[in-house]
């Protein structure tokens, strides 16, 4: 209706403009300036009260667009406090349920090191479930907190100067028992990507969540590499495993929430990949992966990362940070400067020394 | 009191399970254990005896277990003692502000039982005379 209208005041306004420009013309050929210069009067009389209808109504639907504004404003305002609200039930659930986890991973933990009495084959197995499932239970909670504290905006960035690979070759680290158990080979290629700006817990999770999420999904004796680098003006981070691979239908919805492969282990969350998404597209980046069916998947992330303009590196990352290493503590001594990188060979992951201080 | 092991390291925890877990398993290896239920509790400890180790939970029924810290650390007599935060919550930048307030250890529950009695025994000292 409304667009109807507006077509109709310029078709009108063309005809006025043709009519008056053929009077004028025609009284100018007949050398009547009298009624060419009435013709031209009439003319911009007929222009300016077009152009008066048309700010009137400009006017008109500014106001309800300002009101239509005011209503979008409140209920955004509405759903931030509602996803606000969400995040804090979420942070409050995973405290309350991290307390009784802590018991059942430890009381499970000390029986199984056989200090409370002997046990037998199957004792010692029934224990490693019930301690498996209740750490499967806190990463859950873990990303789960993750997701809702993303969702609400509360992700706070922390961009240090970074040694990417030194990150790289911590984090293969950190999951080398679960890699060594299954007899994965995890190789970790970190070409030298200079000190970065980046905040080095986020980067540190995205790689751990693909890492984690490549070991899962490859068959035992397989293997995963981790590959850093420089790509424009970021890093690029790529974990590629030799698992099933992914169908291309899955490509499309493996980074949504609770989404997992039929058919597949299902011990994950479903969050991993959703909040790696999260967290990379809230620095500005993004993920994708990259299959062949039947023959492995590279999940790949591009971060933001301006050259860091200091000679070296400050804090050493801090280990721990997520459940893999439970007890976390910081390292005292600093580790060698570009101890980590490896640009030729790549250099397979052995585990991180945290006995000796 | 006669203690044979290593410490006294003082355990502040509400939780009574988690309690009793920290207490087993530093006992494991052989420190002796002293626990409070609260912050008013860990003071009246700490008030007889001075712990060169307390493991402390940081939310507490009578407060903030970092609170706590930053006294104890304005205290001569008490700002030695080696404290161990112990959190089951995952707050963005409560690792930093414990160890600016003093805390030469941040733990977060659960526990790897194994790792946390080496940590908590590396800052136990040995009995005296031993």
């Amino acid at each position: 209706m409304r667009k109807f209208a507006w077509k109709r005041t310029v078709l009108v306004s063309m005809l006025g403009v043709t009519t008056v420009g053929t009077i004028v013309g025609l009284a100018l050929l007949a050398k009547s300036h009298v009624v060419a210069a009435f013709a031209l009067l009439g003319g911009f009389a007929a222009v300016a009260a077009i152009c008066l209808i048309l700010l009137v109504r400009l006017i008109a639907r500014t106001d309800h667009l300002g009101s239509a504004n005011q209503e979008l404003a409140r209920r955004n305002q509405e759903l931030q406090s509602a996803t606000e609200a969400k995040s804090r039930f979420v942070a409050n659930l995973s405290h309350e349920l991290r307390n009784p986890l802590n018991a059942v991973i430890g009381f499970s933990e000390l029986m199984s090191s056989g200090r409370v009495g002997p046990l037998d084959d199957r004792q010692r197995e029934h224990l490693s479930i019930i301690r498996g499932s209740a750490q499967h239970l806190v990463a859950l909670l873990d990303d789960a907190l993750d997701l809702a504290r993303i969702e609400a905006g509360h992700v706070r960035l922390d961009p240090t100067p970074t040694e990417p690979a030194t990150v790289a070759v911590a984090s293969a680290s950190s999951v080398a028992t679960v890699a060594a158990a299954k007899l994965i080979r995890v190789d970790v290629d970190a070409r030298p990507a200079g000190v970065v700006l980046l905040d080095p817990g986020r980067l540190r999770q995205v790689i751990l969540n693909f890492l984690s999420n490549a070991l899962k999904f490859t068959p035992d004796g397989g293997q995963v590499t981790l590959r850093v680098q420089r790509e424009r003006d970021g890093l690029l981070i790529e974990v590629s495993d030799t698992g099933p691979g992914i169908e291309p239908p899955d490509q499309d919805r493996i980074f949504e929430e609770f989404f997992q492969l039929s058919g597949l282990d299902r011990s994950g969350s479903g969050l991993g990949l959703a909040v790696t998404k999260l967290i990379a597209e809230a620095q500005g980046g993004q993920v994708g992966v990259r299959s062949i069916p039947g023959h492995g998947s590279t999940f790949y992330a591009w971060l933001p990362a301006p050259l860091a303009n200091v000679p070296c590196p400050p804090a050493p990352v801090t280990p721990g940070g997520r459940s893999a290493a439970a007890v976390t503590r910081s390292s005292k001594t600093r580790r060698p400067l570009l101890a980590a990188r490896k640009p030729d060979k790549p250099t397979t992951s052995r585990p991180r020394d945290l006995a000796g201080r | 009191m006669a203690r044979a092991g290593r410490g006294p390291v003082l355990v502040v925890e509400d939780h009574p399970v988690n309690r009793m877990l920290l207490q087993r398993v530093l006992e494991f290896e052989q420190i002796d254990v002293v626990c409070a239920e609260s912050i008013a509790d860990a003071k009246r400890v700490i008030a007889s005896s001075v712990p060169p180790v307390i493991v402390l939970d940081l939310q507490l029924p009578d407060g903030y277990g970092l609170d706590l810290v930053r006294e104890l650390k304005a205290d001569p007599r008490t700002a030695p003692c080696v404290i161990v935060a112990c959190t089951a919550r995952r707050v963005p930048d409560e690792e930093r502000l414990a160890r600016t307030v003093g805390c030469a250890e941040f733990v977060t529950k659960p526990i790897d039982t194994r790792r946390f009695a080496s940590l908590v025994g590396s800052y136990a000292p040995a009995p005296v005379g031993s």
